[in-house]
């Protein structure tokens, strides 16, 4: 027996009772025309039989069982007090809920300004940079060295060696 | 103080309303009404009558907690028994995390009943295969994920329509067919891998289909 998908569920729905009258008539006049149609449906309703073995035929709450919920219920606090109660947890609730949200805005925004520092887009004001033509830089150090040369002005380092002098005279 | 005129007609809809009025015998009757349908239904998923009668309780003050939040969409016993089958659920996976088998009791579940007794007068033998058969099942409906559990419980010993299974479920009605399909057909594998003398053939039953001439 070898059904397409379609015609199983077909059989399932047929057997549930889930068809509607039309359709559940095409179902049976097909089972009498389509042997494997018919072998498929034998099959599932004994399936089904075998499941429904297990059926509780019949099962009964124990006596008293009422009065025992009637009296759980009494000890439950009033419907008046627990939708105080409800209301009250609802409202601690959006209070967490609201400064969850604003804890989680405030590490966003510090994570986006942490961010924004390593990727440098606050500089320090400072410019390091050395923004000039290359003629004009050499002339520059042209200059520097005519005045090292005149002894305007001492190299640096030279300065250490002559205080270092000074310290060893005194 | 409200009195309730308590009949057999008393729709539910006037119960709920007299209960959230503040009617002790109104919750009284409610329960009255479906206690024996939840303990049908709670005692797929208990190990015995005492576990069953907790959960049961359980559920029955829950909707007592709740009732104000039932919306008449829906049939009250559809609501009732979501409610029973996620206490269940819940349970259920409690019980796995305390690793307990979940054994079903037969004084809880009574299988044969009565009406099958009378008829096995003809054949000795029938209530014994019977209750085999029972076993059998019941083993493998237990071991079935849970999903798939529950939907064979809700259609196969429920009766429940695809409508109210999936009201019970909030779930749509294709996802009802296709899990119910798929349930059968683990089912039947379940049955093929250890009991495959018990699986259906074609010859299972050699009679015609409802309706046909």
């Amino acid at each position: 027996m070898n059904l397409s998908a379609t015609d199983e569920r077909l059989l399932h729905r047929f057997l549930d009772g889930e068809l509607t009258e039309p359709e559940a008539a095409a179902c049976r006049a097909r089972l009498e025309a389509d042997a494997a149609f018919h072998q498929g449906w034998l099959a599932l309703e004994g399936l089904r039989r075998v499941v429904g073995a297990a059926k509780p035929a019949s099962v009964a709450a124990p006596a008293g069982f009422t009065a025992s919920v009637l009296a759980a219920a009494r000890r439950l606090p009033s419907r008046e007090q627990l939708r105080e109660l409800e209301v009250e947890r609802v409202a601690v609730g959006q209070g967490v809920m609201t400064l969850c949200r604003r804890l989680l805005i405030a590490a966003a925004v510090l994570f986006c300004l942490g961010l924004a520092w390593q990727s440098g887009l606050f500089g320090d004001r400072r410019d390091d940079m050395l923004q000039a033509a290359p003629g004009d830089v050499q002339r520059e150090m042209d200059r520097l060295d005519s005045l090292i040369q005149n002894g305007a002005v001492r190299p640096e380092g030279a300065s250490g060696s002559g205080s270092r002098g000074e310290r060893q005279g005194k | 103080m409200y009195a309730l005129k308590q009949t057999v007609e008393t729709s539910d809809q006037e119960l709920i309303a007299a209960i959230l009025a503040g009617s002790e015998a109104a919750f009284g009757t409610l329960v009255d009404r479906y206690k024996d349908k939840v303990f049908r239904l709670l005692g797929r998923y208990c190990r015995d009558a005492i576990e069953c009668e907790d959960l049961a309780q359980d559920v029955f003050l829950k909707v007592f907690r709740k009732l104000d939040t039932f919306q008449h969409e829906s049939a009250f016993f559809t609501w009732l028994y979501r409610i029973a089958v996620n206490a269940a659920t819940d349970h259920l996976s409690r019980a796995s995390r305390r690793r307990l088998k979940l054994v079903e009791d037969d004084a809880v579940l009574d299988v044969c009943g009565q009406a099958a007794r009378d008829q096995d007068q003809d054949n000795p033998a029938a209530p014994l295969m019977r209750a085999e058969l029972a076993a059998v099942t019941r083993q493998i409906v237990a071991k079935l994920p849970e999903k798939y559990r529950t939907i064979l419980i809700l259609r196969e010993f429920e009766d429940l329509s695809y409508n109210e299974i999936a009201e019970v479920l909030q779930c749509n009605l294709g996802t009802v067919e296709s899990r119910l399909f798929r349930a059968r057909q683990r089912f039947k594998d379940a049955l093929e891998r250890n009991h495959p003398e018990l699986v259906p053939t074609s010859n299972f039953r050699s009679t015609n289909p409802p309706g046909a001439r």
